[in-house]
């Protein structure tokens, strides 16, 4: 299954090369749900998240004339969208950490209207238990935080992420200890919580 | 240096004729691309639409076609409900697309029109009278718990 | 107590791989097994375990925004500015090898107005046409999308009204 997406990923960049703007419409329909995620989840604004995501994508269409399929493309696809991320964040911390407070304020009312939780009390704790985690993870180092995203919600093996942030596996997997230790440590209270 | 001169007079000439000639007609007010879908000729339509997914397209035509039939007291109406949601935030309006959608899910057939029919008399209420009404034994008779804290929800969260 | 990587049980070594795989569930099958025994007698690799699945649980349940429906949109539009500002830049460089040495302007000048009002000419020959061309156009990539996301907004504000329209069907 994972060499068939390989090869079909790779296929469609290979003729998005050849200029099929068609493949790259596929491409972009089947990996703009993951990389916007993953970029939310690394600055946690959507708006901003989805302005970096043009960035990624726009790049992805301007390496298309020099595109190997070397790596996997969803490799290479993470590349590109952890490089943003790190860029970003090493570049406007300031005001990110602005948004993202005003944006968790308004997420939380949006999310208290949303959510299928059937009373308030519920509602109101699933709000503090996700604040935390968001406040938890926006506290990681952005490395760590990027190399733990790639391995949750992509569910990236220690090589792949180690192409994605330009590191050898041995420096993954120290990040991702590293990372991990933290989160048990201050999500440990959550336990049994469901 | 004559000759010049006179070359530049002649395109300046040639460019102010042609800046007149090209004024664009007045443009009327930019329509709403709902407006624009409904307003296009049935060739133009059918291209427009032409390579989309068949069940997406369907859908557009099935939901433009009841839009067209609707009583024009009704559109007026929705069209005014309608640029009061597009004027809430995007997230109010994704909100309200989800308590909508849990409405249809959960709410049991038999029980929708009413459903709608209470959301319309708790839309007026002001929040206190909402919850009094709420939890008075006529809506508690009618909707379980679950169903009365959605009807509360959408109440709250719907435009005008 | 927080495990240092010196005193950690020997499962624990190499980062917590293994630990970790099974609890990410992507360790194979035959190894399961094995750590399950290991976890059922060693309660520092329970509790790491513990403390690992609880802050899996707590990133599932963090749920993300949808996408705004006119990202492809905004995206090809970007792609279609920086393509036209590139075919214009390679043309003005392919001029720029054709002529060198510039060109004379006495002859640029006239050259050029005659070629603008070319140009003009057929671009005002039917405004309205014009005008219907781009709006179909733009109609197709962004407002399409905005005329659909209008269409289903409608339908759930109308299937949200009790209507005597409705009743009486």
């Amino acid at each position: 299954m994972a060499v068939a997406t390989f090869e079909h990923d790779a296929e469609l960049m290979l003729r998005v090369r050849e200029g099929d703007a068609q493949s790259f419409a596929l491409l972009l329909a089947k990996h703009r749900g993951p990389v916007i995620h993953f970029l939310y989840r690394m600055i946690q604004n959507q708006a901003v998240a989805e302005e970096l995501a043009q960035e990624v994508f726009l790049r992805v269409y301007r390496s298309r004339a020099s595109y190997e399929p070397t790596a996997k493309f969803t490799t290479w696809l993470f590349r590109i969208a952890s490089h943003v991320a790190l860029n970003h964040i090493r570049d406007g911390k300031q005001e990110r950490n602005q948004e993202s407070l005003d944006q968790a304020t308004d997420e939380g009312l949006g999310r208290q209207v949303a959510s299928s939780a059937p009373t308030v009390e519920q509602r109101m704790l699933r709000e503090v238990r996700l604040a935390e985690i968001r406040r938890t993870i926006e506290l990681l180092p952005a490395k760590q935080r990027a190399a733990v995203l790639m391995h949750k919600y992509q569910e990236m093996g220690y090589a792949q992420i180690a192409v994605a942030l330009e590191c050898s596996e041995s420096a993954v997997k120290s990040l991702l200890f590293r990372a991990y230790e933290t989160l048990r440590a201050k999500l440990a209270h959550m336990a049994g919580r469901g | 240096m004559r000759a010049g001169r006179l070359w530049l007079a002649v395109v300046g000439l040639i460019l102010a004729a042609a800046g007149l000639w090209a004024q664009p007609p007045e443009r009327a007010e930019r329509p709403h691309p709902l407006e624009k879908l409904r307003r296009l000729a049935p060739e133009e339509r059918e291209r427009v639409l032409q390579n989309m997914p068949p069940e997406r397209r369907q859908m557009i035509e099935e939901r433009l076609e009841r839009w067209e039939r609707m009583a024009p007291r009704r559109k007026k109406r929705l069209e005014g409900s309608l640029t009061n949601f597009q004027q809430m935030k995007p997230e109010q309006q994704q909100a309200l697309r989800k308590l909508a959608k849990r409405f249809q899910e959960t709410m049991p057939e038999d029980k929708r029109m009413e459903g709608r029919r209470a959301l319309t008399m708790l839309r007026r209420l002001a929040p206190e009278a909402r919850r009094r009404v709420l939890n008075g034994p006529r809506m508690r008779d009618r909707f379980n718990e679950q169903e009365r804290e959605l009807l509360r929800e959408m109440a709250e969260n719907m435009p005008d | 107590m927080k495990n240092t990587k010196d005193n950690a049980c020997p499962m624990q070594k190499n980062e917590g791989e293994l630990l970790l795989s099974y609890c990410a569930g992507s360790l194979a099958a035959e190894r399961v097994a094995e750590v399950e025994r290991h976890v059922g007698v060693c309660p520092e690799c329970r509790s790491w375990v513990e403390g690992q699945q609880t802050v899996w649980q707590a990133l599932e349940a963090w749920e993300v925004e949808p996408v705004s429906a006119d990202f492809e949109a905004a995206l090809f539009a970007r792609i279609a500015r920086e393509e036209k500002a590139a075919g214009w830049q390679r043309w003005r460089e392919a001029w720029r090898r054709l002529l060198p040495g510039g060109l004379d302007w006495r002859v640029a000048a006239p050259a050029g107005a005659i070629a603008l009002l070319l140009v003009v000419g057929l671009a005002v020959e039917n405004p309205f046409r014009r005008e219907q061309a781009e709006a179909m156009v733009k109609l197709e990539a962004r407002e399409i999308e905005k005329a659909e996301r209008a269409l289903e907004d409608l339908e759930m504000l109308r299937q949200l009204e009790p209507l005597e329209e409705e009743t009486r069907l």
